[in-house]
């Protein structure tokens, strides 16, 4: 193979991973945290679709994201940011709570 | 007061089991239990460090730090299950039971009780708050321990060649939740393909009844796992078990 020959495959390769990256860009959703409450309480996302939450807390104390049907658990530090990803799912809803604030920090994640 | 009742209780029971499964397969073997109650030191330490240090582990690796350290001490406690398992087989490789019990423990303790610490940490603005959390976690610190002790005099006062066969049973299943378990994180940051759950037994064992949690304390029960969890499941329950299956002779007249 020619040098010449080498970089056009090199540049081709390069450009489908480009695009590869954009196409499968994952869909972020914001959660946020204020009182030991979420907010939104319900929050839609697509179906067998993997997702981006990025879950800010403005309360001063840490709270953990945890779901038992998303078999997902995170601390999010006292006004501090985390990101966890969660799906593909079937559609159904996924009820997740605050696991250090269990009575009022209630939510569900409902794929449709 | 009952949600931090609850909340205690779980880290305290996953913590237990492994202790008490740990220092029953000790007795069964005739071996020193000492190793795991200095790993319980070791692990209460450990436990303060990560939850002083929670911080900056959140933000290590562009926010994926719980989850790596989580896979991190997961991992260790499987090597070193398996590596019990290999100490219990043969009379040549007992040593190794000794330490690897005592790190399993050290591990073990520093998951649960840093989550306990992070979580107290919260609750300490004011002596009316902390309170009601103190009170309800040594009241779910003393069911835990009672339930754990429960598992030890269950697997102990058995015949020796079947309490054997059953502690050995229950540290590969403990190993291979930890596996699942970890898997589970490597999802939760974006570190393996995301896949769909396999299964769904929720409606036989839902996860957030008592009796699932116990379940999953106990051998990692989930009612969703994804295909990799499963296969990584499988693999090291027979890895460990397997270990522990290559018997020398003078073990069968035990």
């Amino acid at each position: 193979m020619t040098r010449h020959r080498a970089w056009r495959h090199l540049w081709f390769c390069v450009a489908l991973l480009i695009s590869g990256m954009t196409i499968a860009a994952t869909p972020e959703y914001r959660l946020e945290i204020r009182d030991h409450l979420f907010f939104p309480t319900r929050l839609t996302i697509p179906r067998d679709t993997k997702v981006k939450l990025v879950v800010i807390n403005h309360d001063a104390t840490p709270e953990e994201f945890e779901s038992y049907e998303l078999n997902r658990e995170k601390v999010i530090m006292g006004k501090g940011t985390a990101i966890l990803f969660i799906g593909p799912l079937p559609p159904g809803e996924y009820p997740f709570f605050g696991e250090y604030h269990p009575k009022t920090a209630l939510g569900t994640v409902v794929v449709e | 007061m009952l949600s931090a009742l609850i909340i205690i209780l779980r880290e305290v029971l996953e913590a237990g089991l492994i202790i008490s499964a740990l220092l029953a397969a000790a007795h069964i073997n005739a071996v020193k239990g000492i190793g795991v109650v200095a790993g319980i030191l070791l692990g209460l330490a450990g436990a303060t460090g990560i939850a002083a240090a929670m911080e900056a582990i959140s933000n290590l690796a562009g926010g994926i730090g719980q989850e790596l350290l989580s896979v991190l001490l997961d991992s260790i406690i499987i090597v070193l299950l398996a590596c019990h398992s290999a100490g219990s087989a043969t009379a040549r490789w007992r040593h190794l039971m000794g330490w690897s019990a005592a790190g399993a423990v050290a591990c073990a303790v520093a998951r649960e009780f840093s989550e306990i610490a992070l979580y107290a940490s919260g609750f300490s603005v004011s002596f009316s708050v902390f309170m009601p959390v103190l009170i309800g976690g040594v009241i779910g610190t003393g069911i835990g321990v009672s339930i754990a002790a429960l598992l030890y005099y269950l697997l102990i006062y058995q015949p020796p060649q079947r309490a054997l066969r059953v502690t050995s049973i229950l540290l590969a299943l403990l190993a291979a939740g930890m596996a699942a378990e970890a898997i589970g994180f490597l999802e939760q940051a974006d570190l393996t393909p995301a896949q769909r759950p396999y299964w769904n037994t929720s409606r036989w064992v839902a996860e957030n009844s008592p009796y699932g949690q116990l379940l999953h304390a106990l051998i990692g029960y989930e009612a969703t796992p994804t295909p990799l969890q499963i296969g990584a499941y499988v693999a090291v329950f027979g890895l460990v078990i397997g270990l522990g299956a290559l018997r020398r002779p003078e073990r069968s007249t035990a």
